[in-house]
C-alpha cells in the first residue's frame, strides 16, 4: 500500500472514529428500544424521557412489535384518552397512537403505517376546526417512517440523540430530567390559548382540500375493509368556539361536521351547552378535565351519551343528517 | 443512483478503490463501465441514447477529421446535430409539441389524431447531449483534434460525476485529462472529499429541507397569497441554488479523487449587482456553451444594436426551453431575455446617471440597489419556473401584492404572529426552520469569505484543530441535520 494510501486511510481512521463511538453509544443506550437488544436502561426511564420527547418514534416501534386492532388518533386530547378504559369498556383491543400536538396529516400517516402492519377494526379520530385546517401541515411522522427502515437515520435522528443524553444524565445523577414545563398561571395560559394559539390557527385557517381527499380515502379503504371509522369532535370552552365565529369560520367549522358525517359517524362535543360553558372542566380552552374524559369515554363506548350530538354513519348515508341530532340520546 | 444515497456512498469507494488498483493502460475502461453502471441504475434500456450519441459524434469527429473541405465536414457536422438534437427532440420535445398542438386544435375544433408518445424523460439527456454537441462542433471549427480512440471518447460522453446534471464540460478540457496518468494522492482525495462535503451540506440541510415549504406553497398556490409567493420564490432561489450547485461541487470533488478537474460551475451567483453578471456566475458551463455556439454563430453584438438585443433574447429564450419541455420553462427564459435585453439598452442611460450621482460598482448603495434588482427579476422568473402550470404561473403573478401591505403592516407596527402563523402554514416545524436559516447564514458567511479567494486554501492555512473543528462540523451537521426524511432528487435531473 502506498505511502499516499496509508496516510489518508490512517486520518480517515481517525476522523470517523468519533461518529463510531456515537454509534456505538445509540445502539448500546437504545433510547427507543429500536434494535431491542437489552439495553441497560430502564424502560420506565426511558418511558418518561423518549417517549416525551419523539410520542411518534416511541408509539410506531411500540406499535410495530405489538400491533393492535382499534386505533385512537389524534392530538393531546385523545393522548389523554385512556385506551384500556376504553377496551375493557368494548372488549376491543385499543391502541391510542395519538400524539401531543398531532395534526391530521400525522393521523393519516399513521393510520397507513398501522394498516400496513395488521388487520384493523376500528379508527377513531379526534379533531377539530384546528387541525381539519389546511394550514396545519406539522409532519413529524414522516421522518419516524424514513427511522423504521433505517438504522442510520435513527442513530442519526436528533431526538434520539438528545434523548439517549438525557437518559444517560438521568442514569449518572439518578434524578430523572423533567421533559415538558407545568403551566404556570391559569388564566394567563387560558389567555395565551386564545389570543394566541386560536390566532395562529384561526387566522391562517385554510381550506382543507387534501385533508378532505385523503380522509375520503381513508373512508373508502374503511368501508372496502370493514373497518369502523369514527370521529370525535372534543369539547372545547365556549370562549375559545366564540373565536370561531369571530375569526368568521363559522361556514368552515360546519362544513368540517358535514364533511366528516358523510366519512363515518361523528361524535360531537363542541356545541355550546351546560358542560362546555363550564370552565371548570376545562384545564386550558382546548383541554378538558380527566372526569370529562370520562364522560367521553361513556358518551362514545360505553353507550351513555352526554352532551354529544352523534350523526354521521358513514358511506351508507351519503347526505349529512345534522338536523335532527340535537337531542344527545343514543342512537 | 443519487450522489444522496446509500448506494452512492457505496459505488465512489468501491469505484476509486479499484480503478487505482487496476493498471493506468486499462482504468479508462473500468470508469467507462462503472459510468455506465451509474447511467443504467435510473433506466437500463436508456445506456442504448448514451450509446448511438457516442458512435455517431465518434464517427462524424474522425469523418471531419479526415478531410479539409468545409462542405464536407458540415456534412457531418449536420449529421451529428441532427442525430442528437432528434433524439433530444424526441424523448424531451415531442409530447410537449404534440400536446401543444393538440390543444390549439382543440380550440378551433379540429381534428388531431396524432398520439401521445408514451415514454419517461432519459436522465441528463440534455447534459451529455450538449456535451457531445460541443464536441463536433469543435472538431468542426478545427479546435479539437478528432479523438481516435472509442473508449475514451465514450468515457468522455459518459463521465459519472458529471453525466447526468454537468458541469457540461469541453472536450477540450476534459479529452486529455483521460489520458493523463494520474495515481491516488491524499491531497486529491481530502480536496475531493471537502467538495463533496460542502456540496452534500448544501444539498442535504438546506435544498431539501426548505424544498419542503416551497413545494407546499407551489403545490397549492390557490391556497396562498402574495406573501407566500414572494417567500416562495425567494426560497425555491435558494432551493435550487444549493440543489444543484451542491450537485456540482459533489461531481467536481468526485472528479478530483479520480485526477480530473472540471470547469467551475457556480461563483456566488447572489452576490451578482446585475443579470448579465449574474449569468456568468450561474451555471456557468451552459452560459458559455449558449455564448459559444448559439450567440456567437447567431452573430452576437456584431451585427447591430437590434440584432444583439434579439441575439440576446434567444439566448434565453432557447435556454428556457433546454430546461424542460414546458411553456412555464419558455416563459421564465422570456423574462430573462427581455430583462437581459433591456439592461444591454439601458447600460449607458444607467452609467450617466449613477456617474452624475458619483455611483460606482464600488458603491455600497449602487451594489446594495443592483443586488436588489437583480434578485427581484431573478426570484420572479423564478416564480414562474417552479409554477406547476402557466395557468399557476399567471394566478400567481396576478395576485402577487395580494395581503402583503396588511402583512407588512402587522409585521412593522410589531405584531410578529402574522409571522409565526405565515410560516407555520408551509410545512416546516420551528426547529426544522431555525436549522435551515442558520445553514443559509452558514453558506452566505462562506460565501463572504470566497470573495478573498478559494475556501479551502483559506481554511488550509488555519491550525490544524481549527480545521477539523470545520470539518467535523460539516460532517456532523450533514449527518444530524440533513433532512434525509425530505429528500428529494437533484431538480437539474429532470432537464
Amino acid at each position: 500500500m502506498s505511502v499516499e494510501v496509508t496516510k489518508f486511510l490512517k486520518k480517515l481512521a481517525i476522523f470517523v472514529l468519533p461518529f463510531v463511538l456515537y454509534s456505538a453509544v445509540i445502539g448500546f443506550i437504545d433510547p427507543f428500544n429500536y434494535f431491542d437488544s437489552g439495553s441497560p436502561v430502564r424502560d420506565e426511564l426511558k418511558q418518561d424521557i423518549s417517549f416525551k420527547l419523539n410520542y411518534a418514534m416511541w408509539k410506531m416501534l411500540e406499535f410495530r412489535q405489538t400491533p393492535h386492532p382499534d386505533l385512537l388518533l389524534g392530538d393531546s386530547r385523545m393522548m389523554d384518552m385512556d385506551a384500556q378504559a376504553i377496551s375493557s369498556l368494548t372488549g376491543d383491543d385499543f391502541y391510542n397512537f395519538a400524539y401531543g400536538g398531532g395534526s391530521l396529516k400525522e393521523a393519516i400517516a399513521t393510520i397507513r403505517f398501522a394498516d400496513d402492519q395488521t388487520t384493523l377494526n376500528s379508527l377513531t379520530i379526534g379533531l377539530d376546526l384546528n387541525s381539519y385546517n389546511g394550514s396545519d401541515v406539522k409532519d413529524r411522522v414522516s421522518e419516524v417512517l424514513g427511522a423504521l427502515d433505517n438504522p442510520f437515520l435513527y442513530i442519526t435522528n436528533n431526538t434520539v440523540m438528545i434523548a439517549a443524553w438525557k437518559l444517560m444524565k438521568s442514569a449518572v445523577s439518578g434524578q430523572p430530567e423533567r421533559i415538558g414545563q407545568p403551566v404556570g398561571d391559569r388564566d394567563a395560559f387560558w389567555r395565551t390559548q386564545l389570543d394566541v394559539t386560536a390566532r395562529v390557527y384561526f387566522a391562517n385557517y385554510r381550506d382543507p382540500v387534501l385533508y378532505r381527499a385523503q380522509l375520503t380515502e381513508i373512508a373508502e379503504l374503511c368501508q372496502e375493509k370493514g373497518i369502523r371509522l369514527s370521529f370525535i369532535i372534543f369539547p372545547s370552552h365556549k370562549d375559545l368556539m366564540d373565536r370561531i365565529q369571530s375569526y368568521d369560520l363559522e361556514e368552515a367549522n360546519r362544513m368540517m361536521r358535514q364533511d366528516l358525517a358523510v366519512m363515518g359517524t361523528v361524535y360531537d362535543f363542541a356545541w355550546d351547552n351546560a358542560s362546555t360553558r363550564n370552565r371548570d372542566n376545562f384545564k386550558d380552552p382546548y383541554h378538558f378535565t380527566p372526569e370529562v374524559m370520562a364522560s367521553i369515554i361513556g358518551s362514545v363506548w360505553g353507550n351513555q351519551p352526554r352532551f354529544v350530538r352523534i350523526y354521521g354513519s358513514g358511506s351508507a348515508h351519503p347526505e349529512p343528517v345534522l338536523s335532527d341530532l340535537e337531542s344527545g340520546g343514543p342512537r | 443512483m443519487f450522489f444522496n444515497s446509500l448506494h452512492y456512498a457505496l459505488f465512489l469507494p468501491l469505484v476509486v478503490g479499484l480503478y487505482f488498483l487496476i493498471p493506468a493502460r486499462r482504468r479508462w475502461m473500468f470508469l467507462l463501465a462503472a459510468s455506465y453502471y451509474f447511467y443504467m441504475c435510473w433506466k437500463m434500456e436508456y445506456i442504448v441514447l448514451i450509446v448511438i450519441s457516442t458512435l455517431v459524434d465518434y464517427y462524424a469527429g474522425l469523418a471531419m477529421g479526415r478531410t479539409e473541405e468545409k462542405a464536407k465536414r458540415k456534412k457531418f457536422l449536420v449529421l451529428s446535430l441532427i442525430s442528437n438534437l432528434g433524439i433530444l427532440f424526441a424523448f424531451k420535445y415531442f409530447n410537449f409539441f404534440n400536446e401543444s398542438a393538440r390543444a390549439t386544435f382543440a380550440y378551433f375544433d379540429l381534428t388531431y389524431n396524432i398520439p401521445y408518445f408514451d415514454v419517461l424523460l432519459p436522465v441528463g439527456i440534455s447534459f451529455y447531449t450538449f456535451q457531445t454537441l460541443s464536441y463536433t462542433i469543435e472538431v468542426y471549427r478545427g479546435k479539437q483534434k478528432p479523438e481516435t480512440h472509442l473508449g475514451i471518447f465514450a468515457l468522455y460522453v459518459s463521465f459519472f460525476p458529471q453525466l447526468v446534471a454537468g458541469p457540461i464540460e469541453r472536450s477540450t478540457n476534459l479529452l486529455p485529462q483521460f489520458y493523463k496518468e494520474t495515481s491516488f494522492t491524499y491531497r486529491n482525495t481530502a480536496d475531493g472529499l471537502k467538495l463533496i462535503v460542502w456540496g452534500l451540506f448544501k444539498k442535504v440541510v438546506i435544498a431539501d429541507r426548505i424544498g419542503v415549504m416551497v413545494a407546499t406553497i407551489f403545490n397549492n398556490p390557490h391556497q396562498y397569497s402574495g406573501v407566500e409567493y414572494i417567500l416562495g420564490a425567494s426560497l425555491f432561489a435558494y432551493q435550487v441554488y444549493c440543489d444543484f450547485s451542491g450537485y456540482s461541487d459533489i461531481a467536481i470533488g468526485t472528479a478530483q479523487i479520480f485526477g480530473i478537474k472540471l470547469m467551475t460551475n457556480f461563483r456566488r451567483p447572489f452576490h451578482a449587482i446585475s443579470l448579465a453578471e449574474l449569468w456568468q456566475r450561474w451555471h456557468i458551463s451552459l452560459s458559455t456553451w449558449f455564448r459559444d455556439y448559439l450567440y456567437i454563430p447567431l452573430g452576437g453584438s456584431r451585427k447591430g444594436v437590434v440584432r444583439t438585443y434579439f441575439n440576446v433574447f434567444m439566448i434565453f429564450f432557447v435556454s428556457g426551453l433546454w430546461h424542460g419541455a414546458a411553456w412555464t420553462y419558455v416563459l421564465w427564459g422570456s423574462v430573462h431575455g427581455v430583462f437581459m435585453a433591456l439592461e444591454l439598452m439601458t447600460a449607458k442611460s444607467r452609467q450617466r446617471f449613477f456617474g452624475g450621482l458619483r455611483m460606482g460598482p464600488d458603491n455600497i448603495v449602487y451594489r446594495a440597489l443592483g443586488l436588489f434588482y437583480t434578485m427581484t427579476i431573478f426570484n420572479f422568473a423564478l416564480l414562474i419556473f417552479r409554477a406547476l402550470t402557466v395557468q399557476d404561473a399567471f394566478y400567481m403573478v396576478r395576485h402577487l401584492f395580494d395581503g402583503v401591505g396588511t402583512f407588512l403592516g402587522s409585521v412593522l407596527t410589531g405584531d410578529m404572529l402574522v409571522v409565526r402563523g405565515l410560516l407555520r402554514g408551509l410545512g416546516l416545524s420551528q426547529k426544522e426552520l431555525t436549522i435551515a436559516i442558520l445553514a443559509i447564514l452558514v453558506l452566505e458567511g462562506a460565501q463572504l469569505l470566497q470573495r478573498r479567494g478559494s475556501l479551502r486554501a483559506q481554511l488550509g492555512t488555519k491550525p490544524v484543530f481549527m480545521r477539523w473543528a470545520v470539518y467535523y462540523s460539516l460532517v456532523a451537521a450533514i449527518v444530524f441535520f440533513g433532512a434525509f426524511n425530505m429528500s428529494q432528487q437533484f431538480i437539474y435531473f429532470q432537464f
